[in-house]
């Protein structure tokens, strides 16, 4: 055992490795199972400090939950389920939570390819990033170009991008690069609330706010040539990363759901030490409701991302010509829950702030990807640059197949607001040849890489853990806030 | 931030960030001060220039379903959420009638918004609280931001 930093009381707490740190069941006399962290020693300081150990230790005491839960390296503290929490729970007598997906359904992210290079943009990236700010309806409020009647926003829920497919947004491959082909078999429109079409009903193609994005990249640096030539993937490839979900759509979901589970949980004798981790079992009339709905939101979310995609290749042609293509690399969720089967058991995987990451064997992962992995993108912190790899086999029995999702929050908004004036950041994020449209420097403040953990540090303990394997660093060339 | 409450006595709020998320504390004399209150501290994080300038202030009755205080409040806050995003309509204050332990009739007076705002997802029962404490009825309510 190795000696290390500890939060007063918890004296159950061993490191494993230098990557993974456990805190046994005996930590608290309710936890069902361990709790592990992937971490380490630095982003174990940064992780104990806040309550996202005391979260990961609750979402142990859900009812089914088995083997471990587990915290990436990103992780930290969140509402019910910290940010960058991974749980499993038997279908058959297990939970499902709606806080272990968080308001954000779906939210994920796509990586796109260009086939030019980085140098071939010269002077024109300042109007590319412009016309993007101008195609894509941001964080201001305002609504998307599509207005969706209930029968075509049932179609989305249904049919998720095969429908964007029919109406001319999407293309076969994309729907083939897109985790579960862009569409959740299980969902449930009339499980979906008026409330909660309503808000996403101008929504569709819209980025949101918060620490959303549309960011123009350049393919910095290449660790692994071969897998990043399976990806498409060279040195100076002009590229382009979007980083939204569903929008108030999703917000709603969680929202009517939380509101359900927390009145429904006397009847199936339910405790939790956590209100918003209110759950229901999976197999109950909530439990099944919810999980309709969520697949529903879910797919509204990989519409979304396709929207966007659609208005971002229009506006690369109308800057850059008519014979410039984005070729769709993977689109991959972080907040979702999915029944996976795992060790011969059917379970269902809440991954909140958490990314899949199977491996080159995997049936899911993509044929293309075959004998590679299924890709994963880490976006670091505004700017910064962001991380591809590839999902491990071995991930299946260290984190149900999952790895993290970002760089991770170290410093709360308000926090890095009072750091560094928005203006500062802008200036910074200019100096260094990054265009950048963002409608207010409060949130530039807010987003700023100070406010965010070392995101090479992370993924050097993704790859070191054996979650994923490093391909291949993204710079930000160009950043369109949210 | 403090404001005369209905029965003159003093209410206030303040908000706390942590890592993610926001957390709105909130104290009354009593419940429905309180989520009076909250109505004000919500309408707070309204940048003013949103607001619509033509139209005068409308009241609406509005209600929330809850199985207690706490759930009440979340409630309530989620309310002004949808109304802000969907109908462009910002409560600015309310008179609040508590019909039982968490169950809110609620007039709420609000402004129209330019546009929807959208910067809040959601209230969540993370930690939500509310209790008689130092100053009153005390209540605690984590934003989703």
């Amino acid at each position: 055992m190795t000696v290390m930093t500890r939060p007063p009381g918890l004296e159950a707490i061993r490191r494993v490795s230098d990557t993974l740190v456990e805190i046994g069941v005996d930590a608290r006399h309710d936890m069902r199972v361990p709790a592990r962290v992937y971490a380490d020693e630095a982003l174990w300081e940064q992780i104990s400090r806040d309550r996202t150990l005391e979260q990961l230790m609750n979402v142990a005491t859900l009812p089914g939950v088995v083997d471990a839960v587990y915290a990436m390296p990103d992780a930290h503290e969140g509402y019910g389920f910290p940010v960058g929490g991974v749980a499993a729970f038997r279908t058959t007598d297990g939970i499902i939570s709606p806080g272990g997906v968080g308001y954000d359904i779906n939210c994920g992210v796509r990586l796109l390819v260009c086939n030019r290079s980085a140098a071939e943009v010269g002077d024109q990236l300042e109007p590319l990033v412009h016309q993007l700010s101008r195609s894509i309806p941001s964080g201001t409020g305002r609504g998307g170009k599509l207005e969706m009647s209930d029968a075509e926003l049932d179609r989305v829920f249904v049919e998720g991008c095969r429908y964007l497919e029919e109406r001319g947004f999407a293309t076969a491959a994309d729907l083939l690069h897109t985790e579960s082909g862009g569409c959740l078999p299980g969902a449930d429109p009339s499980a979906v609330s008026k409330r909660a079409r309503e808000r996403g009903r101008r929504q569709l193609g819209t980025m949101g706010g918060g620490n959303h994005f549309v960011e123009v990249e350049r393919v910095d640096q290449v660790f692994d040539e071969p897998a990043a030539s399976a990806l498409g993937l060279q040195e100076d490839q002009l590229a382009l990363l979007i980083h939204t979900g569903s929008r108030g759509l999703g917000h709603q979901v969680c929202t009517d759901y939380v509101s359900r589970m927390d009145q429904a949980m006397a009847e199936y004798g339910i405790v939790i030490p956590d209100r918003q981790l209110a759950c229901a079992p999976f197999v109950s009339p909530p439990g099944r409701a919810y999980f309709g709905a969520m697949c529903a939101a879910a797919n509204f979310a990989w519409c979304n991302r396709q929207m966007i995609t659609h208005l971002s290749r229009r506006a690369f042609a109308s800057v850059l010509g008519p014979d410039v293509e984005l070729r769709l690399v993977y689109d991959v969720a972080h907040n979702v829950a999915k029944v996976e089967e795992y060790a011969g058991r059917q379970l269902c995987v809440h991954r909140k702030g958490a990314t899949r990451a199977f491996g080159p064997s995997h049936p899911e992962t993509p044929a293309a990807y075959r004998g590679v992995g299924q890709p994963v993108f880490i976006p670091g912190s505004m700017g910064t640059g962001s991380a591809v790899l590839v999902g491990r086999d071995e991930a299946g029995e260290l984190s149900f197949g999952s790895a993290c999702h970002g760089a991770g929050r170290r410093m709360s908004r308000g926090e890095a607001r009072r750091t560094r004036d928005g203006a500062d950041v802008k200036r910074e994020l200019v100096a260094r040849g990054i265009v950048v449209r963002c409608p207010s420097l409060k949130e530039l403040a807010e987003e700023a890489p100070f406010a965010y953990k070392d995101l090479d540090r992370v993924v050097d303990v993704v790859h070191r853990a054996g979650l994923a394997r490093k391909v291949a660093r993204l710079s930000a060339m160009g950043v369109v806030k949210g | 931030m403090s404001s005369p409450s209905l029965d003159g006595e003093q209410a206030g709020h303040e908000l706390v960030d942590h890592t993610s998320e926001v957390t709105l504390r909130l104290w009354a004399p009593t419940f429905p001060a309180l989520v009076a209150e909250a109505t004000r501290a919500f309408a707070d994080l309204v940048p003013s220039d949103r607001r619509s300038a033509d139209e005068e202030p409308a009241w609406r009755e509005l209600s929330v379903e809850a199985r207690d205080r706490a759930a009440g409040l979340v409630g309530w806050l989620n309310e002004i959420i949808y109304l802000c995003e969907v109908e462009q309509w910002l409560p600015v204050d309310a008179d609040v009638t508590e019909s039982d332990s968490g169950r809110l009739r609620v007039r709420a007076r609000g402004v129209r918004l330019e546009m929807p705002f959208v910067l809040v997802k959601a209230a969540t029962l993370h930690n939500a609280t509310v209790r008689e404490g130092g100053r009153g009825v005390e209540g605690e309510v984590t934003l989703d931001v």
